[in-house]
């Protein structure tokens, strides 16, 4: 059995979380406000996921405008790299809608990155 | 010259102006909102990293996310935008002038809702010594060249400052190639909160020096290496301590101030501490008929709570137009005391029988305590549970009004440890 310290990033609160893991497992969770300090807890230990944001660049012929993108959900902290160039490498050239799927399952991970912006053309 | 009349109109689109003009609409007032840039959203729409929305949409949003769900609203209701469209003056009677390409524009508004906002403390604020070459920006203009104009600031930066917007571009800079050398803060402990520590400088193995800061700039033309020294509880420069480091780009992220330029020139008082406008708890000033919300009125942790405040104030300012607003004399005034380095607002109505929210922050960390707060002798308010209070945390509490219904003399919020 062994106790691990770790910040709950879910919300401001910060939760200071100690965790009791067992057989690679997380047992229990003291110090949390919420429930969702046991999650956050559970993936953390067993693989941290961060969303990821960055820009892409949409060509609209005139001039290149920025796209503000996300991963549709948290991804694994050692695909952040790859998924990085992933978004370099794409560039748009249409209109986009917040939501929509701009790259399929970056990086394997079974997580789109979608626009976080409604840009017209 | 253009006049237009309007029940509320509102100054700043970014996320206070927005809430406070859909909350205003749905009272059935003519609502026109002001926004001297070419689109809605203010500061979030560089702020493209995610957070936002935890406690008014409960999932995580980034900012364009966040700002677009307001903008839908705002299209929705048919509210009145005017982009491009720059105040110059409010009045006490409230004619608010403005200018954009088709010249001057008129504005005699019912009631207007402050919601300018706030802007970034910069070198000249801090004072910090040496040369004057290119290299310097403060955190939010290198996010705007980096997320907004594809522009990229330098290849190795410092960052002096620990607030939100410095940890997050810490992060950025790194994912796009820049290298972030540290983060430097001359107080004991970090300014920002405490998540983004986690998520964008330990995720990335920034180290972040605390009691430590900026002595010297070095580079006539562009910044080739800083001066970094630790400083004493005094927060002065321990001789010895100095440290030289090679970096071409240093990123300010050393506080922000409301932008209160327009609220002076309208006669609205201005509290010293938080250096926005001094309101009551229907977030109204001390000029009848002007409101203040979200960071121009004081300087918000999230932006949950900015647009929660807006939409009251949005709310209340419709109210005003229609000589609907109930209002009493009975006023008594809330005082910071101890930890307490001030309270929004500052004076609420204890015969009203609403219930009142009583914001503040702290001055320092503390480890555990309680809010406590006091009707001269008396006390009206403990909260049960002790917790951590950190500067970068703003504290909201509800105080009953059946609590304080009856007092005389003032409130003073405390933290007892």
């Amino acid at each position: 059995m062994k106790k691990i310290k770790m910040s709950c990033t879910t919300c401001p609160n910060s939760c200071e979380l100690l965790a009791t893991v067992e057989n690679d497992q997380v047992v229990a969770v003291e110090g949390n406000l919420c429930k969702r300090g046991v999650t956050f807890a559970e993936s953390e230990y067993r693989c941290p996921v961060r969303v990821l944001t960055s820009t892409m660049i949409l060509d609209t012929g005139a001039k290149a405008v920025m796209v503000p993108v996300r991963s549709a959900k948290p991804i694994p902290k050692a695909a952040m790299q790859d998924a990085m160039q992933a978004i370099s490498k794409t560039h748009l050239h249409h209109a986009v809608k917040m939501g929509e799927a701009l790259i399929k399952n970056v990086a394997d991970t079974g997580v789109d990155i979608v626009a976080s912006k409604t840009v017209l053309m | 010259m253009k006049t237009y009349k309007y029940d509320v109109v509102i100054v700043g689109g970014g996320p206070a102006g927005l809430a406070a003009a859909v909350s205003a609409k749905k009272q059935q007032a003519k609502v026109a909102i002001l926004e001297r840039n070419g689109e809605l959203g203010g500061i979030l729409e560089q702020c493209i990293h995610a957070g936002f929305g935890l406690h008014v949409f409960k999932e995580e949003l980034t900012g364009p996310e966040y700002a677009e769900r307001f903008i839908d609203q705002v299209e929705d209701l048919d509210i009145d935008v005017f982009l491009n469209t720059m105040v110059l003056d409010i009045t006490k009677d409230r004619h608010v002038s403005a200018i954009c390409g088709e010249g001057v524009l008129h504005f005699e508004a019912g009631a207007v809702v402050l919601a300018m906002g706030c802007r970034e403390r910069t070198r000249g604020a801090i004072r910090i010594p040496g040369d004057r070459g290119a290299g310097v920006f403060t955190a939010g203009i290198a996010q705007r060249y980096i997320n907004l104009e594809n522009m990229k600031p330098g290849t190795k930066a410092v960052i002096l400052g620990s607030g939100d917007i410095g940890l997050i571009m810490a992060r950025r800079l790194t994912l796009e190639g820049i290298e972030v050398e540290g983060v430097y803060e001359i107080m004991p402990y970090p300014n920002g909160l405490y998540r983004n520590i986690i998520n964008c400088l330990d995720d990335f193995g920034i180290p972040l020096h605390l009691s430590t800061t900026i002595t010297r700039i070095n580079g006539k033309d562009r910044v080739h290496s800083v001066e970094v020294a630790k400083v004493d509880e005094h927060r002065q420069p321990i001789p010895g301590t100095e440290r030289e480091i090679a970096c071409d780009t240093v990123l300010l992220s050393v506080g922000l101030i409301p932008e209160n330029e327009l609220s002076r020139k309208a006669g609205v008082a201005l509290d010293p501490v938080t250096k926005g406008p001094v309101v009551d708890e229907n977030l109204e000033t001390e000029v009848p008929g002007i409101f203040a919300c979200g960071n121009v009125l004081h300087v918000h942790d999230v932006v949950d709570y900015v647009t929660t405040e807006a939409e009251e104030a949005g709310e209340k300012a419709a109210l005003y137009a229609k000589n609907a607003l109930k209002k009493s004399d009975a006023s008594v005034a809330v005082h910071a005391e101890g930890p307490v380095r001030y309270t929004v607002p500052e004076f609420v109505d204890p015969e009203d029988g609403a219930d009142k929210k009583i914001k503040f922050r702290v001055g320092a960390p503390i480890e555990k305590g309680v809010t406590v707060i006091k009707a001269g002798e008396k006390e009206v308010y403990r909260e049960k549970k002790a917790h951590r209070f950190l500067p970068s945390n703003m504290e909201i509490h509800t105080l009953k009004c059946s609590a304080i219904a009856g007092v005389r003399g003032d409130l003073t919020v405390s933290v007892e440890e």
